[in-house]
């Protein structure tokens, strides 16, 4: 032992400039990789691709476990703050409860009047959707990007190019989905793009995100006719999102420029939904039990789609 | 191995194993109302730290793996943060006779200086990668926060620094 030490400081005392020649051969090899990887990343080569969804695999279910305790310290924050404004709420939601009411028996009677025009129209139905509920283990943090990891994966169903909702709103959308675990970009992302339409004027635009917390509609073609909380939905074109999911109301028009105010606090999500939205195109066209006197028509409009 | 041997190598990892869980702890949803926007950029600190207090113990390979991991966590340009935490390793070691021995308010004063290179640095890469202006205001936070957290992030580094003491 008392030998080892001593050649292991003999050699270091030796190897001192050594070390910092290497050391500064180590650093410059490290640069080259990094530049070297940041040129594949953005040419989009495919290894790197497959290196993160096994790194986002691997880390989520570590990220699971340690954000619960973290979820857990929130959520008890969250009551303690409930129980403050627990008669204010009451009062809030009785008054809340009294106009859901109303709006609920609106709701059933439309419903059954949509169900009857669509019969008399022989309406395509909306394809049917599923979901999966999945927990938030990750959000990025950075200045680069605004993306979210979830702790279900192709697996559980998840799969690249999704829908990601919560109950308010839209979230996002899955961009890279590995086996137990997946990615969401999300609206306010610096890439994200999505087609919606305004409520009230009926205006098909898309909606921008910059990384910051507010939203940014282009391709308008007409500004007049905007208003301010005016709300905003997706519009189901492109195929990658369903029509009519909330997004947000707008906020604030400026010249050219018209922001959107997004529903869901993307600071503090917990639990979101992956939209299973299977788009009619995309399915193989089955032949439908018509009746025989309007079946072929049909069948050839259908396939003509 | 005896244990004596063991437990070197394990006080030897400790800065790399701090800036690991300084990395994890970046993509954790915290949900703090301030913080879930942008986080604090917790491994440049422990990476700074390190490079003045012990730049033996976290050589320039590990920062590019733990940059790497970052990025990969984050979703961001893979290798963008390798690059921007290995130009601090290599600033912070160069200035690192300067920064030795004098009182916090340097360190932190030259944390500044490096957080806000960084911060521009990232800032342009990231413009050339996205082939865009990326909007400059998170890359603002970010460093304003970081530059706050620092004395408590110093102070928890010192703590494991103590451990490492006398060990090569």
């Amino acid at each position: 032992m008392e030998h080892l030490n001593s050649s292991g400081g003999k050699v270091g005392r030796l190897a001192a400039p050594l070390r910092i020649l290497f050391n500064r051969f180590a650093f410059l090899l490290m640069v080259g990789a990094s530049v070297t990887l940041l040129g594949l990343s953005r040419a989009g080569y495919t290894p790197i691709e497959s290196a993160r969804v096994l790194v986002l695999d691997y880390a989520a279910p570590v990220l699971d476990v340690i954000s619960r305790p973290v979820a857990a310290v929130n959520a008890l924050f969250a009551e303690i703050g409930t129980l403050m404004t627990i008669y204010a709420d009451n009062e809030r939601l009785t008054l809340e409860n009294e106009r859901l009411h109303a709006w609920q028996a609106e709701a059933r009677q439309l419903a059954q009047e949509n169900a009857a025009f669509r019969g008399l129209l022989r309406a395509q139905p909306e394809p049917g959707m599923t979901f999966v509920s999945a927990r938030v283990v990750g959000d990025s943090g950075g200045p680069f990007v605004r993306t979210l990891m979830l702790n279900a994966g192709g697996e559980d169903g998840v799969r690249k190019g999704e829908a990601v909702v919560n109950g308010d709103g839209l979230v996002g959308r899955v961009v890279e989905a590995g086996n137990r675990s997946s990615r969401v970009l999300l609206l306010t992302d610096l890439n994200s793009r999505v087609p919606v339409v305004l409520e009230q004027s009926r205006l098909r635009a898309v909606l921008e995100g910059d990384n910051t917390d507010v939203l940014r509609l282009s391709f308008l073609t007409d500004l007049d006719e905007i208003e301010i909380g005016d709300r905003v939905m997706t519009s189901g074109h492109g195929g990658i999102f369903p029509a009519g999911i909330p997004v947000g109301a707008v906020a604030a028009i400026e010249g050219d420029n018209v922001w959107v105010a997004p529903l869901v606090a993307f600071g503090k999500l917990e639990f979101v939904r992956v939209l299973r939205f299977d788009f009619p195109e995309l399915e193989p066209v089955l032949e439908p039990d018509l009746p025989a006197a309007v079946g072929a028509g049909e069948a050839a409009g259908a396939a003509g789609k | 191995m005896t244990p004596t041997r063991l437990l070197r190598i394990l006080r030897l990892l400790l800065p790399g194993l701090v800036t690991f869980i300084a990395v994890l702890l970046t993509v954790l949803p915290l949900g703090i109302p301030f913080a879930a926007v942008v986080t604090p950029f917790l491994s440049l600190m422990a990476v700074y730290y390190w490079s003045i207090y012990r730049p033996d113990l976290l050589p320039p390979a590990a920062v590019f793996v733990l940059g790497v991991l970052q990025d990969m966590l984050t979703g961001g340009p893979v290798g963008l943060l390798a690059l921007v935490l290995l130009l601090v390793q290599a600033l912070a070691v160069s200035q690192r006779r300067i920064l030795l021995g004098q009182a916090f308010s340097v360190e932190w004063a030259g944390l500044l200086l490096v957080v806000a290179g960084a911060g521009a640095v990232s800032w342009t890469l990231a413009s050339v990668y996205y082939l865009a202006l990326v909007p400059p205001v998170p890359f603002v936070v970010q460093a304003l926060i970081t530059v706050a957290l620092y004395p408590l992030g110093s102070w928890l580094f010192a703590r494991v620094a103590r451990v490492t003491a006398g060990v090569e």
